[in-house]
């Protein structure tokens, strides 16, 4: 039994050796940094005083030019300068930029150029190795390779799934990443699999306004795909158009709830019930005084503030779910709202 | 159920390890074949390890768990507190989970737990291990949760991989941290250590091997600091710490009754400093305290705890640290070359240790025993009848040769007590009966002059005002050494913290040249770094500065003194509280010991005094006002001798001129 998969184990690696050997040497980890290395861009543009660094990472996505990185201040001056993993230097135009995903594509004039195959990326799991590719604290110079750094993904997750207030206009999944990826400098780099497909745009620096730690963190490049497209074919995503969709027609209010909770003094005091109006919403879903709302629609509301967000985001057709806390029990309660 | 699938999902793993183990096993063996592209068997390795790192997060996702917390304090003085969600490790199927007391410091008004099954429910706070600073939480569940393995300590190699899984973010699977066991000892016998990135992402949650079993729970631990937010300022630093989940196992019974655990304290003083050096020999064992009770005293010399041979201090640190208040202690001591052997029940705390005091201060520089420089008013020495210029030779049965005599032989006497006085008083030999009082601080009313150098010295050594630098530091250091200081007197040592910035020559000479001249004292004037402020990190470079005052000139241990005003004044009482065994008093003007202050307690070994100082200024600051009547009840509850006065120089002087009081 040990005999025969050993043997056709060999034969298995054998073949794959003989067979496609350039392939194996990109598997390889130093193989994979050689291949992505000349996609990387450094940046140069606004900023260098009050602690803003005037320099941001970037990659290339077509052979004619075409760099993709994170819409900054950085970019907020003409010419943008744009140096190659070679060392030729460039300026680059702004093709366009998504304010929502705080992406931008550049373009500088030049031709066959090594680059990012958008159409086949990688998408990650937590667990999965990742490679990591920026300029961070712009260490690189001219002709200097960016700096790898190699890491894990941590958890796929939407950034304001944590609580601490990360102040960013992304709304959708990113990746956390275990290693150090979030430095001056390092945003618009590149992620990538073990495989050096490209797998996200690793982000802003972000920090937990409420504790101060540093986030480490990456867009996943599918999320972003879409709005690529739309920048290269001259159509800037349209900003105002999602925020009004999302917005509820006829949001609910505390009023028509028929809730009164008890009085806000601090940043986070929690959504006590103190009173509910006789046959009103809450009254007929069965919310009593003293109770503590917890979650509402499956968000945790943790503060009145974030209760009055949270209601102000649904719509009175939809109803609003509550979770209460009524001494040492759950309770569930669904409010309609009628007309 | 889920316990099952856990396992079948560990054998899957286990497959996965064994064919990678294959494969290592084969390259090794030096197959040609195998051997022509190494790059090939690094990517397999790679991939094998990714693989098993999923498993293992996948086999521990079940018992670990999401926790919230809804409302509570925003912050701890200027610390913002995280708000979640954070992160518990079941350990029990009927509904118990442990989680970093660090999660719940904000005192929350409900915590929930999100269960295996997706369900949310209520928890509450059972009980909490203050020595490993975990927090027993408990749900009521009616499904059996699913609990893990412990990894047994003797099983843990340092370079295994680790996981370090958390909760913090939405997913099927917990987040996850990837890294080795750095160390399978730490915090003194409490915790394992870990470089993968341990933060409030992840505390409360379990570090796992690559089998998804326990190692332990991850917490932010300090080797020194005990307060609620220690070790959390080394987030994400590559140094993380995990309580062994066999530990955790070991207590959980304990915890489970709702019993607080607290660190276990023996109740005794060590002689000597240097816990890395010195053996433990005891200065004192309180009375009153479970050594005392036990039976052991003052001079024994521990050699063995818990059957392990004791020959430096820090290795009794190591075996007490693992232990908690009601386990005992099993000690072995030598007594007058005998080895006798005591169990001794732990406590959590003992009564702060108090003094017990003559009420005199003693003259430099007599041969045999002590003679008396001042004898307090109203002290017990003064109700006996001594008077200054007696020379006590006695303290009980104890013969007294020198200061550090009489106060070894106070050491293990408490205020109250009766003691007879030997002494002799011109050629009498003479006894009195004395109560000893609580040692206080006050300020004597003159002081006798001190014994004088008969001959002007000569020699090379610099006097006056004198450049006190270290030579291979560029912290600036200054040094008033009296004209007439002869090397064969020993001289009290006073440490100026001043404003920050650079000395005032001319002021620091006219403020202190006149104590150092008439009380023979050398005074340093360190300065600080950074012209705008003192800070904490300074401090082992004024020790160093201070360790070299004391090398180059003849220094009396029992008269070093240190005063500050102000910024100075917090830096004096951070200095203290890291360097016990330098000060005997120290003299603080209009400042109060800084948030950050490691918590003092009276030492037997290491006697310290306090004078707070208000200056006409600093009395109309009420804030300031405020906080230093809070420094002086806080002191005088931990029964340090502390005196609150106006500022007055010469009080100040004589009051530093008798920091040597017993």
């Amino acid at each position: 039994m040990t005999t025969r998969t050993t043997g056709s184990f060999v034969a298995t690696l054998l073949f794959a050796s003989l067979v496609c050997l350039s392939p194996l040497r990109a598997q390889s980890l130093a193989g994979v940094v050689d291949e992505v290395q000349p996609k990387i861009v450094k940046i140069y543009g606004a900023g260098g005083f009050a602690g803003l660094e005037a320099y941001q990472s970037g990659f290339l996505i077509s052979g004619e030019g075409h760099v993709l990185t994170v819409f900054s201040y950085v970019l907020d001056t003409e010419p943008v300068g744009v140096t190659l993993d070679d060392g030729r230097r460039f300026d680059a135009t702004l093709v366009g930029h998504d304010p929502r995903l705080d992406l931008a594509v550049l373009k500088i004039e030049a031709q066959d150029l090594p680059h990012f195959n958008l159409d086949a990326t990688a998408s990650l799991e937590a667990g999965d190795r990742v490679l990591a590719f920026s300029n961070l604290f712009e260490i690189a110079y001219g002709e200097e390779n960016a700096s790898v750094l190699h890491g894990v993904v941590a958890a796929k997750s939407p950034l304001t799934a944590r609580r601490g207030a990360f102040k960013t206009p992304y709304r959708g999944p990113a990746y956390i990443l275990d290693a150090m990826t979030n430095n001056p400098g390092a945003f618009g780099g590149a992620v990538t699999d073990h495989q050096g497909r490209l797998a996200a745009l690793i982000g802003k620096e972000l920090r937990d306004s409420r504790t101060n730690a540093w986030l480490n963190y990456a867009l996943p490049i599918e999320e972003l795909l879409p709005s690529i497209d739309a920048i290269r074919q001259g159509k800037l995503a349209p900003r105002d158009d999602l925020e009004t969709a999302t917005a509820p027609v006829d949001p609910v209010t505390l009023e028509s709830t028929g809730l009164s909770l008890i009085t806000d003094v601090l940043d986070k005091t929690p959504p006590f019930v103190g009173f509910v109006r006789f046959q009103s919403p809450a009254a007929k879903a069965g919310v009593r005084p003293d109770d503590l709302v917890l979650f509402v629609n499956g968000q945790i509301v943790p503060s009145v503030e974030q209760f009055l967000l949270e209601i102000a985001q649904t719509d009175k057709a939809d109803g609003l779910e509550l979770t209460l806390q009524r001494d040492e029990e759950l309770v569930e309660a669904k409010l309609v709202f009628d007309e | 159920m889920s316990l099952l699938l856990t396992n079948r999902r560990t054998c899957r793993m286990r497959c996965a390890l064994a064919c990678f183990a294959f494969l290592l096993g084969a390259a090794s063996s030096g197959l040609p074949f195998l051997a022509f592209d190494s790059v090939a068997r690094g990517q397999q390795i790679g991939d094998a390890e990714q693989r098993a790192f999923k498993e293992a997060t996948r086999a521990a996702a079940p018992f670990t768990v999401r926790i919230d917390t809804v409302g509570g304090l925003e912050r701890i003085g200027e610390t913002l507190l995280p708000i979640g969600p954070f992160t518990g490790t079941i350990v029990s199927p009927d509904g118990f989970i442990v989680s970093a007391t660090y999660n719940f410091l904000s005192e929350p008004q409900a915590i929930l737990a999100t269960l295996p099954d997706g369900r949310r429910a209520a928890a509450k706070i059972v009980a909490r291990d203050e020595a490993r600073m975990l927090t027993l939480l408990k749900v009521e569940t009616e499904s059996p949760l699913p609990v893990p393995t412990a990894v047994p300590r003797s099983e843990m190699q340092p370079g295994q991989w680790t996981l370090a899984l958390g909760r913090a973010y939405e997913g099927e699977l917990p987040n996850l941290s990837v890294g080795v066991l750095s160390a399978s000892n730490r915090i003194w016998g409490r915790a394992i250590q870990t470089d993968a990135k341990i933060s409030p992402i992840n505390y409360g949650g379990p570090l796992v091997d690559l089998r998804g079993r326990v190692l332990g729970i991850l917490v932010p631990l300090s080797p020194e600091g005990a307060e609620p937010l220690a070790g959390s300022d080394w987030y994400d630093s590559g140094i993380g710490f995990a309580v062994p989940l066999e530990d955790v196992f070991a207590q959980l019974d304990r915890l489970k009754t709702g019993e607080n655990l607290k660190p276990g304290v023996m109740g005794i003083a060590i002689k000597g400093q240097d816990i890395y050096s010195t053996a433990v020999e005891l200065a004192a064992v309180p009375p009153g305290g479970p050594a005392a009770r036990a039976g052991i005293k003052a001079g024994d010399k521990i050699v063995e705890a818990e059957g392990q041979p004791i020959v430096r201090q820090a290795q009794l640190k190591h075996a007490l640290g693992a232990l908690y208040a009601g386990q005992s202690v099993s000690v072995v001591v030598e007594r007058k070359g005998e080895r006798l052997s005591f169990d001794v029940p732990l406590v959590d705390a003992i009564e702060p240790y108090a003094f017990a005091s003559i009420g005199a201060s003693p003259m430099n520089g007599e041969a045999e025993g002590v003679t008396l420089r001042h004898v307090f008013g109203g002290s017990p020495a003064e109700e006996a009848g001594l008077k200054s210029g007696d020379r006590v030779t006695k303290v009980g049965e104890t013969a007294v040769a020198s200061l550090a005599d009489l106060y070894a032989a106070l050491l293990p006497l408490q205020p109250g007590a009766e003691v007879e006085l030997g002494y002799v008083r011109g050629d009498a030999t003479q006894t009195a009966k004395i109560v000893l009082a609580e040692l206080n601080a006050e300020a004597p009313e003159q002081l006798a002059p001190l014994n004088r150098s008969a001959s002007a010295p000569q020699d090379g050594i610099a006097r006056g005002w004198v450049d006190a630098k270290l030579p291979e530091d560029p912290h600036v250091c200054f040094a008033i050494v009296p004209e007439d200081y002869d090397p064969a007197v020993p001289h009290g040592l006073l440490v100026v913290f001043g404003p920050p910035g650079a000395v005032d020559a001319n002021a620091a000479q006219q403020a202190w040249g006149a104590f150092a001249r008439e009380r023979d004292f050398i005074v340093l004037f360190p300065q600080s770094q950074d012209e705008k402020e003192w800070k904490p990190n300074e401090i082992e470079v004024l020790r160093k500065l201070v360790d070299q005052a004391v090398q180059n000139y003849s220094i009396d241990r029992s008269r070093i003194a240190l005063f500050g005003k102000g910024p100075g004044g917090a830096m004096a009482y951070l200095f203290t509280a890291a360097h016990r065994d330098l000060p005997r008093g120290l003299a603080i003007v209009d400042a109060v010991a800084p948030p950050r202050t490691p918590r003092l307690e009276t030492d037997p070994v290491n006697r310290l005094s306090f004078l707070l100082l208000r200056s006409a200024a600093g009395t109309n600051d009420a804030e300031l006002a405020e906080g230093m009547q809070k420094n002086l009840e806080m002191l005088q509850k931990l029964k340090f001798p502390v005196l609150l006065e106006e500022q007055d120089q010469a009080l100040t002087e004589r009051w530093l001129d008798a920091a040597d009081r017993f």
